[in-house]
């Protein structure tokens, strides 16, 4: 029994990694329909200013070594100039263009970023040492949990109150829920499109920031493509969720992390390797049940 | 205060207009009408800045508006009531007017406009926080009319008020329309038909396959069979 319920805390912990970067995803996609594949980059580039450019395998730290409060803050900004910056040369001039091209220019854009990391430090796993001190064990509920496990479901959990409070009371969020229903519209009726949509890759930034110290944080280690994998996942939570529904993307984010940590936990020690294979699997089944995602969207695809 | 000169657009490498040229005048009610596929919308959605014209130019009150965003062009004082309404479905309805109201303010509004705008469509303040995509037809085309007044327009575009709603329901939205023409708001109404021309219009434009065919002012039509001719595209 504990055992599940430790498997539990594991999947709402990973879970809510996914369903912060799903909602990021689905900022982006709501408003431009633009999977932004990006997205893993702000938040391996976020992991690896944390230690000084080298090709080392135990690299010295650079801004992982300052203060924490300092630490997280410049992160948090490195990620969302990054994204700003990706919004600005990459997406703006083609933003009207059609979905197609704005995925290729995605996956472009991606692999650039990914080619520059190479370039300065080697495709070499490093490992650094941030914050040993989350890993240590707290009693919680009965059980044994590390405790960046708690900060995790306590930060991800802080962050989407705060945006789903944002999109639902602020100025700003009508403007972007607006814009996701029907972007035309909301131009005509004076929102700007600039405006709205860099804010959109900013919250990404800052979702990518908070992400990659987390994951940093998780597994003591840096690796050219830390942020693929979370980022393909939590696509999958997207579509899982429906494609442009917000809380769609968090609840399927969860679900996807859930089931992860369940496969890991109880599938036979011999396909635990395969355990991304039966998720995928997971992702296919849902989607056959409900085309439309959990919770359908009535304006998928089309922008209007 | 609208000046429309050689405009021509396109979709892709299909025109859509081409050639027209148009002049309305502040304070007054202007109808484009016209058939299925003429370009009326096209024309109106130019105006507002979310199609780009080929060729051509716009000016609005002495400024040229053409190449500008909908963004811009809406700060200017020039609002599309678009074809179809499209409120947003899953905003409430206070929401769909803040929205109107982000741009209002921009033009010096206050909350005193959403008071004074509701007071025309009682409707809205009864279901002021449901979800406008349960409003019926008629209602929204109230709810978008509403929300394109809280951006404070000098000019209000208008694309088929009547489309999809009983007669007794356009009756009340053109009552609608009427009060705000005695507010000396300057409208471009498209209608496809010309029935509502004669008792609201200051003038008259039949656009027919992406031109104008037929254009005056309503005064001084004393027979209606050549704007019928331009219309149905007799010679
Ligand atoms: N998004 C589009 N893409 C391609 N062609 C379009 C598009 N919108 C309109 N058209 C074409 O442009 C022409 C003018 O269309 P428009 O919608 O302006 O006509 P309209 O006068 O408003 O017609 P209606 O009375 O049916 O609303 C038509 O031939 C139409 O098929
Ligand atoms: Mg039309």
């Amino acid at each position: 029994m504990s055992y599940f319920l430790q498997s539990i805390v594991d999947g709402a912990s990973l879970g809510s990694i996914y369903a912060l970067i799903a909602l990021a995803i689905g900022f982006v996609f709501g408003i431009l329909r633009l999977i932004n594949f990006t997205q893993s980059d702000y938040i391996t580039y976020c992991a690896y200013a944390l230690i000084i450019p080298s090709t080392a395998a135990m690299p010295a730290l650079f801004i992982g070594a300052w203060p924490a409060a300092l630490m997280v803050i410049s992160v948090l900004l490195i990620g969302v100039v990054l994204a700003l910056l990706t919004e600005r040369f990459a997406f703006r001039a083609i933003r009207d263009a059609e979905p197609e091209i704005l995925l290729i220019s995605s996956f472009a854009t991606s692999y650039l970023l990914q080619h520059i990391l190479m370039a300065v430090y080697s495709t070499r796993p490093k490992s650094v040492s941030i914050g040993n001190w989350l890993g240590e064990p707290v009693a919680f509920a009965g059980l044994r949990v590390p405790l960046i496990q708690l900060v995790t479901l306590g930060v991800t959990g802080a962050a989407l109150i705060a945006l789903v409070a944002m999109l639902r009371y602020t100025e700003f969020g009508i403007k972007i829920r607006a814009a996701a229903e029907n972007y035309r519209m909301a131009r005509l009726l004076g929102v700007r499109a600039n405006a709205v949509i860099a804010g959109c890759f900013a919250i990404s930034g800052l979702i990518g920031g908070a992400v990659s110290l987390l994951l940093v944080a998780q597994t003591g280690s840096l690796d050219i493509l830390m942020g693929v994998s979370p980022v393909i996942i939590a696509f999958f939570a997207t579509v899982i969720g429906g494609m442009g529904s917000l809380m769609g993307a968090v609840l399927g984010g969860f679900l996807v992390g859930m089931v992860s940590q369940l496969l890991q936990a109880y599938l036979p020690g011999e396909a635990r390797e395969f355990r991304d294979a039966f998720l995928f699997a997971f992702t296919i089944l849902v989607l056959i049940a409900r085309p439309n995602g959990l919770i359908a969207s009535s304006a998928i695809g089309q922008r209007t | 205060m609208l000046t429309l000169r050689n405009l021509a657009v396109n979709y892709g490498a299909v025109p859509a207009i081409h050639d027209v040229s148009a002049e309305f005048e502040a304070g007054t009610v202007n109808f484009i009408v016209g058939p299925n596929g003429a370009g009326k919308s096209t024309l109106l959605l130019t105006i507002a800045g979310a199609l780009r014209p080929r060729m051509g130019s716009i000016s609005f009150r002495g400024k040229t508006i053409s190449g500008m965003n909908p963004e811009d062009v809406a700060s200017q004082g020039c609002s599309l009531v678009p074809e179809g309404r499209q409120v947003f479905s899953r905003l409430t309805i206070n929401e769909n007017l803040r929205l109107g109201s982000i741009a209002g303010r921009r033009k010096g509004g206050s909350s005193a406009d959403t008071e004074e705008v509701l007071s025309l469509f009682p409707i809205l303040r009864e279901r002021y926080s449901q979800a406008a995509g349960t409003l019926s037809g008629g209602e929204q085309q109230q709810l978008s009319i509403a929300r394109a007044l809280l951006t404070r327009p000098e000019l209000l575009l208008i694309d088929e008020p009547s489309l999809g709603l009983a007669p007794l329901v356009v009756d009340g939205v053109y009552e609608i329309l009427r009060k705000l023409k005695n507010d000396s708001l300057t409208m471009i109404i498209v209608e496809q038909q010309a029935t509502r021309v004669r008792n609201n219009g200051d003038t008259v434009t039949v656009v027919r396959d992406g031109h104008v065919a037929f254009s005056s002012k309503v005064s001084t039509i004393s027979d209606y069979s050549e704007l019928e001719k331009a219309y149905f595209g007799f010679s």
